[in-house]
């Protein structure tokens, strides 16, 4: 909720909110347990307050460790959720998920607001390599790591291998996808400014048209694999993603260019216009079946870059954002089902490490093509690790298309963007810490405008043995 | 008519709502539209199933969460809002009156309900007392926002205006007790522990007292104006959830949650401008959603206690009236101050809602009369006080524009620049905004 640029809270400040923490759960728990049976929709309206209230001072407490915000809502819902304390039922975790449209429709928003065509024109070069080189190198060796692990997963059990070769290829798809709200949520904490979240906005978010087109695409490509007599046809997969990619953005550019208007001449209660935009476009665009969240992002992106109302929607956005982020993140906590993770263990954590190792490889690889400023070629991945979800959605998608295998498909996705979750976006966080581009890092680890990072920095000194002062040109950009 | 349109209608409503508060440059909306808000309930009764049937009942129970938000909301703004004028301390001795003539209404209307029903319709003792409170609680006060509205459209200002101000923003007390009292009559039907409705209605004020200082705390020495919202946010819908989860009163628990953070809090200024500002985002989707569950049939015979609260409403006020003329601001003003305090608005007709949520049937009828008193009062009320003012030299005689009077009104753009910038506010010696 409070951005780096805050004045540090002191013991005493934290110990308070510890109290309090501990007092709003004490509170939750006693009431769960003077009145049992739950109160249907009106539960959720005390979920809400609580997943607010506790994820942020979970996130305030951990702050001194250095922990992401994110992993501290993370955690809040998790403890209170349906398979830890049981403070809030999976009904109304369930419940929950709609505040989650409009949550997602804010991020996306935001994220389009954030990409700014000289920004993307500044990293296009880095923005083709590591496109191409992600998805290619996590398609083939996600596909090959799951069918190799196919022993370990009960539901490819009987399966000929080419039918295991097209779910591969859906798990494949699956790894490629990012998470634009973990992202978002990190930059918004850090006010983090810099080549590395410079080069993870631009490339998270425009993954994300990346992952619609690719899924339309493997989905055709999967089923004459999984289901032997489906024919395979090009012209309707691209009729499909035509149709959602061309909708979404026309759509998107004509909300953009209202909502520069409203902007311009109006400009006032710019929340009750999310709200309005989160609910009713949201479910104007399922009817339609239209990508929600490409939309927004377009409409974003056109109120930056074809009007001068960015700056006042981003300021409006950030505003609710607090309030947004810390319920997305902490009703994703308590989303997150621990007992199946207990369950999938070692297939979930070859499955996540794999991934994680794939496209850190990947990432040096095409940085290395695209000769990347040095920080962002030792911490660019730093982003690529967390899912969240977009990761779901997919998933769902996979579990609608293949019902036969979809269930436990899905589960295993679930287990698997768990641990993404937790681990992903303290790793962003690190990784713009390290490289000193996170507001609240100290001057000297800042990286310069050639992007060289402290380490780096320290290293050329040493070899050269002559101290330089850190100049003023050192300023992060 | 579908959900989504409900709730685009109802986003509508704040939309307007938040422009009749913020009014733009010059405040050009302000003072505009009835002062209780009347014509956004009988937009509600026109959209629910006494006329159109636009809004079925099951669309709007859709809505439940919603009704209880903004009676919350509303509970708070008013708790914060307690003996409170635009950051003036209403003097104790006027807190004290405020709080007597809310009991002589309310008792008299109880009173009125509790022995002639009997006579017209056969009822339980139990549904007896519960109509009878009930209908006490939401007849007895007089809303400030009809004074507020006499500052603002026809620049009021003087000793007659500050007495019906002080006596308006002390009278919430009473209802607000007596909501707590009635609902923990009926034991909570999913309490795992039983205890005497007295200390339910302990729990109800423990609640949001607990939550308020918690809030307190946390606000601590600095506020950030965004951060403040999520904590704000955070701990009321706790304590809307929680109490509602108990099945007790989330009205009473608000309220005490606002007065605990007005008593507590050294931001009390600026958390009072903070939640000012949303208050008419929140009242009017709140007055609409009241109107749209009005339905006669569900009510039948037990109608018949409308009029008679509303009689025992109007012949207790003019009473009071009476009394009140003690005070030499207001002397020689006749029965014109007993009908002026006829007004009744946003609070009543959130503890009509509230009964309505709670006790489907009778709180429909308590509902339907807050609904219908909201109407009388709003006919004869802002005239007769306009008269007395008038009569008390305390209204100019040219009105060219309304001016911004309400001091919680003003600190809307103040906020905003805070929140951009999260400058931390330094408390004022008077716990007001800086």
């Amino acid at each position: 909720m409070s951005g780096g640029g805050g004045a540090p809270k002191g013991v005493a400040t934290r110990l308070v909110q510890l109290l309090v923490l501990v007092s709003v759960y004490a509170l939750l728990w006693g009431a769960t347990h003077v009145a049992r049976d739950s109160h249907g929709t009106l539960d959720t309206i005390v979920a809400t307050g609580f997943l607010l209230l506790a994820g942020t001072l979970a996130s305030e407490v951990l702050e001194p460790l250095g922990v992401p915000h994110l992993t501290g809502y993370l955690g809040a819902g998790i403890l209170a959720g349906p398979y830890v304390l049981h403070l809030i039922d999976h009904e109304t975790v369930e419940n929950l998920s709609q505040v989650n449209t409009l949550a997602l429709a804010l991020i996306a928003l935001q994220g389009g607001a954030e990409l700014k065509l000289g920004l993307l024109r500044s990293v296009l070069r880095s923005l083709t390599y590591a496109t191409i080189v992600q998805v290619s190198f996590v398609m083939v060796a996600m596909t090959a790591v799951f069918v190799g692990v196919r022993p370990l997963m009960p539901f490819t059990s009987g399966l000929t291998l080419s039918a295991v070769f097209g779910i591969a290829l859906l798990w494949a798809t699956l790894s490629v996808t990012r998470s634009p709200s973990a992202l978002l949520g990190i930059l918004q904490q850090t006010r983090a400014k810099g080549p590395v979240a410079t080069f993870s906005l631009a490339f998270i978010l425009s993954s994300d048209i990346v992952v619609v087109v690719l899924l339309a695409a493997v989905l055709s490509v999967a089923r004459p694999l999984i289901e032997p007599g489906t024919a395979f046809s090009v012209a309707d997969t691209f009729r499909e993603v035509g149709h959602e990619l061309l909708g979404s953005v026309a759509l998107g550019t004509t909300l953009g260019l209202v909502l520069a208007i409203y902007c311009r001449f109006v400009g006032k209660q710019l929340l009750l216009v999310f709200i309005a935009l989160g609910f009713g476009m949201s479910e104007m665009l399922r009817y339609l079946r239209f990508e929600a969240l490409l939309t927004f992002m377009v409409a974003g992106f056109v109120v930056t870059n074809l009007s001068n109302q960015g700056e006042k929607l981003l300021h409006a956005i950030e505003k609710a954002g607090g309030v947004v982020f810390v319920l997305f993140f902490a009703t994703a906590g308590a989303h997150l089902n621990i007992p199946l993770l207990k369950k999938l263990w070692l297939v979930t954590l070859i499955l996540a490490g794999s991934r994680m190792v794939v496209s850190i490889v990947a990432h040096r690889l095409g940085s290395s093509l695209a000769d990347d400023p040095p920080a962002v070629k030792r911490w660019g991945w730093g982003s690529l690790i967390s899912q969240a979800g977009l990761a779901l959605g997919v998933a769902a998608v996979i579990e609608r298309s293949f019902p036969t295998f979809g269930p436990p498909f899905r589960s295993l996705s679930l287990a698997t963007v768990a641990i993404n979750e937790m681990i992903g976006p303290i790793l962003f966080k690190l990784a713009l810490d390290r490289t000193g581009e996170s507001s609240n890092a100290p001057e000297a680890l800042r990286s310069d405008d050639h992007g060289h990072d402290a380490a780096e920095r320290h290293a050329e000194e040493t070899s050269e043995e002559s101290p330089q002062p850190v100049s003023s040109e050192t300023a992060p950009l | 008519m579908n959900t989504v349109v409900v709730l685009m209608g109802l986003l509508l409503l704040s939309y307007l709502g938040s422009f009749l508060t913020s009014g733009g440059k010059g405040g050009a909306l302000r003072g505009a539209g009835l002062p209780s808000g009347s014509e956004f309930l009988t937009l509600g009764v026109l959209a629910g199933p006494l006329v159109f049937n636009a809004v079925t009942r099951s669309a709007l129970e859709t809505f439940d969460p919603i009704a209880y938000v903004g009676i919350g909301w509303l509970a708070l703004s008013s708790g914060l809002e307690y003996g409170n004028v635009e950051g003036r301390r209403v003097p104790f001795g006027r807190i004290f009156e405020g709080i007597l003539y809310t009991l002589i209404s309310g008792a008299a209307v109880a009173a009125a309900v509790w022995f002639v029903l009997p006579y017209l319709v056969k009822i339980t003792f139990a549904d007896r007392l519960l109509l009878s409170g009930g209908l006490g609680c939401v007849c007895a006060e007089t809303t400030w926002q009809a004074i507020r509205w006499m500052r603002v459209r026809h620049r009021a200002a003087g000793p007659a205006t500050d007495l019906m101000s002080d006596l308006a923003h002390s009278d919430d007390l009473v209802p607000i007790a007596g909501v707590a009292l009635l609902f923990a009559l009926r034991t909570p039907p999913r309490a795992m522990v039983h205890l005497p409705p007295v200390a339910w209605a302990g729990a109800t004020l423990v609640v949001g007292v607990f939550l308020g200082i918690l809030a307190a705390l946390l606000l601590g020495r600095d506020l950030r104006v965004a951060e403040s919202w999520g904590t704000l946010l955070g701990v009321s819908l706790m304590t809307i959830g929680l109490a509602a989860r108990l099945d007790l009163a989330a009205v009473t628990a608000m309220f005490a949650l606002g007065a605990t953070i007005a008593f507590t809090s050294r931001h009390r200024g600026d958390i009072r401008a903070m939640v000012g500002t949303t208050e008419r985002t929140v009242l009017l989707p709140t007055l609409v959603l009241a109107g749209a569950r009005i339905d006669p049939p569900s009510i039948g015979r037990l109608a018949l206690a409308i009029p008679i609260a509303i009689v025992a409403r109007v012949l207790s006020k003019l009473l009071i009236g009476y009394v009140a003329q003690a005070h030499r601001a207001v002397r020689g003003s006749g029965v014109m101050l007993g009908v002026g305090l006829l007004s009744s608005g946003g609070m009543s007709v959130a503890i009509g809602l509230a009964f309505a949520l709670r006790f489907p049937g009778i709180g429909d009828v308590v509902l339907a009369t807050v609904v219908a008193s909201t109407l009388v009062g709003e006919i004869a009320g802002p005239v007769a006080l306009k008269r007395v003012l008038d009569r008390a030299g305390e209204v100019p005689e040219q009105t060219p524009e309304p001016p911004q009077v309400a001091a919680e009104d003003d600190h809307e753009g103040e906020h905003d620049e805070h929140a951009h910038d999260e400058h931390a506010h330094e408390p004022t010696p008077e716990g007001g905004a800086s």
